[in-house]
């Protein structure tokens, strides 16, 4: 039995009891870090609610009904940001990746207390991999909502969208790991090759006059 | 890998990757709404049979409990009721029973063939949506008779989209072996080729001045 809302509240307190000393882009961080960390896991009482609704065991959940939870569940917090805050559209992305290490952060918690810190090879490269499909989820919201809400013809049908490209990404990095050989190292990197790219194209794209914000 | 649905899906995958990298392109090229809308769905259908694939080729089965490529296939279509919308010269559709005969078939069609799979409420939106596109690009087509003019081919290849995927869930209900090529995979590609072919009609559209 893991006592994961135990978990929560000792990882969450700290953090939620330094906003009262700090302000500005640094006190927002910590709270969407946060929020992040608690639809974590709230999206793991959902999951396990399908699961048992499904009556499906643990591989075809993470397939197939963790994906389109975690995402959805990721995005409502963000929504709630922009629809309610206003902010402008360089802040949305920084927003949506908070919200991303947030939950990856307790992911990986939970990962931790379930299996154990023993081996630390294997932890590096999940801790990677699963942070880094967050991330990259986190920053393809962040970029997407903040264009399409911009453009608002686009709103509606391309947060829609942008939320089924997420959801595919992550069924397909679930996908990739749970199997073997060499789909499971592709898995392990593609992520983390596509976090790198997003990162070249921002360098090199304002070099022809293309900006991703 | 001597499953022939396999080599359907990276059929259809690697089609609509190119006509989205194409479609992106021409948007940027021609500053086109339209082709950029394009784009995205066609992004979306692609997303949506990549994971099909990569289920089928890994787990050797298509992914049965829950709705991820369904998903993603619904918000290709929301970005072509999107683009049906962006032609449309009025802002306001009125009613005409006829268009709105074949949207009410079609929605019945989309949740009878269970497009979207067993779920009632998948398939009802995707009906939804479907319906929409079939209602407007309808009207835009008996307008278009109506009044002399010969009707857009997007319009007729839009509907024609819409009734061919309702065909693939149909014919798939009547076909139990996917391991060699049968009618399913005649419609299949098909579909493919339709979905492709819309560029050319929008691209056609973006280079008019």
């Amino acid at each position: 039995m893991t006592y994961i809302e135990n978990v929560f509240i000792c990882i969450s307190v700290p953090l939620l009891l330094s906003l009262l000393l700090v302000k500005g882009t640094q006190r927002r961080f910590t709270l969407l870090l946060c929020i992040g960390m608690g639809i974590c896991m709230v999206s793991a009482y959902v999951n396990s609610f399908f699961m048992v609704l499904y009556q499906v065991d643990g591989v075809t959940a993470a397939i197939e009904i963790s994906p389109v939870c975690e995402e959805i569940l990721k995005l409502v917090p963000l929504l709630f940001f922009i629809l309610i805050f206003e902010p402008e559209p360089q802040e949305i992305t920084p927003a949506a990746i908070s919200i991303a290490v947030g939950f990856a952060t307790f992911e990986n918690v939970c990962y931790l207390s379930e299996n154990g810190a023993g081996n630390f090879t294997f932890l590096l490269i999940r801790g990677m991999s699963a942070g880094a499909i967050h991330i990259l989820c986190g920053i393809a919201v962040g970029y997407g909502i903040a264009y399409v809400f911009r453009q608002r013809w686009l709103a509606v049908t391309g947060t829609v969208g942008i939320l089924g490209a997420c959801i595919v990404f992550h069924a397909i990095y679930n996908l990739l790991v749970t199997a073997e050989g060499v789909w499971q190292t592709v898995g392990y990197m593609f992520p983390s090759v596509l976090i790198l790219c997003i990162f070249g194209s921002r360098i090199l794209l304002p070099k022809v006059h293309i900006r991703l914000e | 890998m001597d499953n022939f649905e396999i080599y359907d899906n990276v059929f259809q995958t690697l089609s609509l990757m190119g006509m989205m990298v194409v479609s992106g392109a021409a948007g940027l090229k021609y500053s086109s709404r339209k082709l950029v809308v394009l784009a995205c769905a066609y992004g979306s259908i692609m997303l949506g049979t990549l994971f099909y694939m990569l289920h089928l080729t890994i787990i050797g089965d298509i992914p049965r409990i829950f709705y991820v490529s369904e998903i993603s296939w619904m918000a290709g279509y929301l970005f072509f009721l999107f683009l049906v919308i962006l032609r449309q010269e009025r802002k306001n559709v009125d009613f005409q029973p006829v268009p709105a005969m074949l949207a009410l078939f079609t929605l019945a069609a989309s949740v009878h063939s269970e497009v979207m799979g067993n779920s009632i409420l998948m398939s009802l939106a995707f009906g939804v949506i479907a319906s929409a596109i079939v209602y407007i690009s309808s009207i835009r087509i008996r307008r278009a008779h109506l009044s002399g003019a010969h009707p857009a081919a997007f319009d007729r290849m839009m509907i024609a989209v819409v009734i061919l995927q309702i065909l693939v869930y149909f014919v798939s209900e009547y076909v139990s072996d996917f391991s060699t090529f049968n009618l399913y995979f005649a419609v299949d590609i098909l579909f493919t080729l339709s979905l492709c072919s819309l560029f050319r009609m929008i691209r056609k559209e973006a280079q008019q001045p």
